[in-house]
């Protein structure tokens, strides 16, 4: 019996360990939305360093509620939201939709395993296909984002991971925003740090592994969002602060997108200090509780209510805006029981990222980072740690910056927090990001 | 078999997207960003078909004749301006002045991410002068050999 619990458990968390072997080549999901740089006839340097990768205009843009944020001077005074609005262009499909958000590419990857024979695969795939509406409804303050996924991950598979509005007010010095809907906990928000799209094809390892708890930052809950902006003249600081209200997550870790039996809501926060040029630190904090399946599939198999914990701290700093320094800390602290009804301790993390992005002149630039995720369970096998270590090279394809065309290689090396199985896995990924 | 299923329906609801990009059949509002601008727009108020004209060549000036200060605002103008804007789009309003350039210059400074201090800003309207008298005198003609696919 305890044989057939440990088969299974270890057939289980290999699949768990694959799932975080995934993420690490897998591309991010896409958020360039190219509707935005026809609205006002600029590249997509305007709002992104190199795409998908925002910079401090694109994160305002997105806080101002898809509005520019205009000029702020000492002379005049800051104008408001709504005179914002009244200067927008003529409102348009084309300048409030893109259809082929895409990304096309060769992916390579060998796996190996304890207990288990090596794997490889290859192969091109249509990575994802996304289309984007977004924009403001004209002579209101409302605006609106919707995004629809038709390929994800090189597989068929509609979904609308996005699809809120909201209401912006105050003035581009000081402004507030509410939205309400099904939104990505942190796409847009943060610090370059703090967010989960990167130089490197995939996100930091600590907003992409699941946890045992079947826990990711990297997910598009349904709840009520507000955000608070504070911009200095000329933008030399900026000062955030958004707060969440979500369902949380279902048993297997799926977004919760109705209603359910779990009465308590879980709540998100951000805290970000933009300081010029380019260079921010935010402060991240989630807490929650889900319905954790323990032992599934197992006679012994049992439903408790962990409560999930994350704090953390990132940071970057853009040196004479060529070199970018970027850091972060996760912490994790989740209730775990091994036996129903009986309290067994907590998973426990301590995950890190450091990167170095390296821009030879613009829309060309080298990354390079590393991973590292500490992570125990109380009386389990012991800290097991996962390292990662990734470069990638991105150039435009095009002046505008519609076009990416990027490489990366990966390798890591890490074992599983449960079953102490050791894992290693290196790939390369070759892709063209294609935004219209 | 799965693949080509695959593909297929990916561009089964593709091509309808962007097909209802090239007809735009809405506007709502009578002024579009170029109008703004000062750009020329056709009179029926339509929003104009010209998604991607900041991938268009952008014109280069021989750094021959610039004096020294003029030629560190000519990489500043193509480094900082054309980080956001098609260079062509700046360059093709006439007849600005040098108040013009100014007001425009120190309002981009005041933008976000627009990572200039007041001495590149005082080095690119350097520029921007020196260009638009080298192209009323004439210089024009030269400048137009001088322009090159970059």
């Amino acid at each position: 019996m305890v044989t057939q619990q440990l088969f299974w458990r270890s057939y289980l968390d290999g699949r768990l360990l694959c799932v975080v072997v995934l993420f690490t080549l897998a591309p991010s999901q896409l958020t360039a939305v190219p509707q935005f740089s026809r609205r006002y006839d600029l590249k997509c340097s305007a709002c992104h360093t190199i795409v998908p990768v925002l910079n401090e205009q694109g994160y305002l843009f997105k806080r101002l509620g898809y509005h520019l944020p205009p000029a702020l001077s000492k002379e005049q005074p800051a104008p408001t939201i709504s005179y914002l609005v009244q200067q927008e262009p003529q409102w348009s499909l084309s300048n409030n939709l893109s259809a082929a958000v895409t990304d096309f590419g060769y992916q390579a990857q060998r796996t190996t395993q304890e207990g288990q024979s090596p794997s490889s695969s290859s192969g091109f795939q249509v990575d994802t296909w996304n289309s984007y509406a977004a924009g403001w409804i004209p002579d209101t303050n409302f605006f609106y984002m919707t995004e629809f996924d038709i390929v994800t991950n090189g597989a068929m598979s509609l979904n609308l991971p996005n699809a809120y509005f909201g209401y912006s007010g105050g003035t581009a010095k000081s402004s507030w925003y509410v939205a309400g809907g099904r939104e990505h906990l942190q796409m847009g928000n943060g610090t370059r740090a703090a967010q989960v799209y990167s130089l490197i094809p995939a996100s930091p390892l600590l907003f992409e592994s699941a946890s045992p708890t079947n826990f990711m930052v990297d997910q598009s809950p349904v709840g009520i969002e507000a955000g608070y902006t504070l911009a200095s003249n000329g933008y030399h600081n900026i000062f955030a602060a958004t707060a969440k209200v979500t369902n949380g997550d279902n048993a297997d870790g799926s977004e919760d997108l109705g209603v359910s039996t779990k009465s308590g809501k879980d709540i998100w926060l951000d805290v970000d200090w933009w300081y010029a040029p380019e260079s921010g630190v935010t402060f991240l904090s989630y807490y929650g509780n889900k319905d954790q399946i323990q032992n599934s599939g197992l006679t012994n198999q049992f439903t408790y209510r962990p409560t999930i914990r994350r704090q953390g701290v990132f940071a970057n700093y853009m040196l004479d805006y060529k070199v970018d320094f970027l850091g972060g800390y996760l912490r994790s602290k989740d209730d775990w029981q091994y036996v129903s009804g009986v309290p067994g301790g907590f998973f426990q993390a301590n995950d890190f990222f450091g990167e170095i992005d390296y821009y030879i002149r613009p829309g060309l630039a080298l990354a390079g980072r590393y991973d590292f995720l500490n992570q125990t369970i109380t009386n389990g096998v012991g800290n097991q740690p996962i390292r990662d270590w990734t470069a990638a090279v991105n150039k435009n394809l095009t002046r505008s910056g519609n076009i990416v065309g990027r490489v990366g290689y990966s390798y890591m090396d890490g074992r599983d927090p449960i079953t102490a199985l050791r894992s290693k896995t290196w790939g390369i990924q070759a892709d063209v990001m294609f935004n219209f | 078999m799965y693949i080509r299923y695959r593909w297929s329906k990916a561009f089964f609801l593709a091509i309808p997207g962007a097909l209802l990009l090239i007809v735009n059949p809405l506007s709502v509002r009578g002024q579009t960003a170029s109008d703004q601008q000062g750009a020329t727009s056709p009179p029926s108020g339509h929003a104009v078909s010209k998604p991607y004209e900041e991938d268009k060549p952008e014109f280069k000036v021989s750094a021959a004749g610039m004096p020294p200060d003029v030629r560190q605002g000519y990489r500043l103008f193509r480094e900082k301006c054309g980080g956001c804007h098609s260079l062509n789009r700046l360059r093709a309003k006439p007849d600005q002045s040098a108040d013009e350039w100014a007001d425009v210059i120190y309002r981009m400074q005041d933008m976000a991410s627009s990572h200039m201090n007041n001495a590149e800003s005082k080095a690119i309207l350097r520029f921007a002068i020196w260009d638009d008298q080298a192209r009323a005198k004439g210089d024009g003609g030269k400048d137009q050999k001088a322009r090159q696919s970059p």
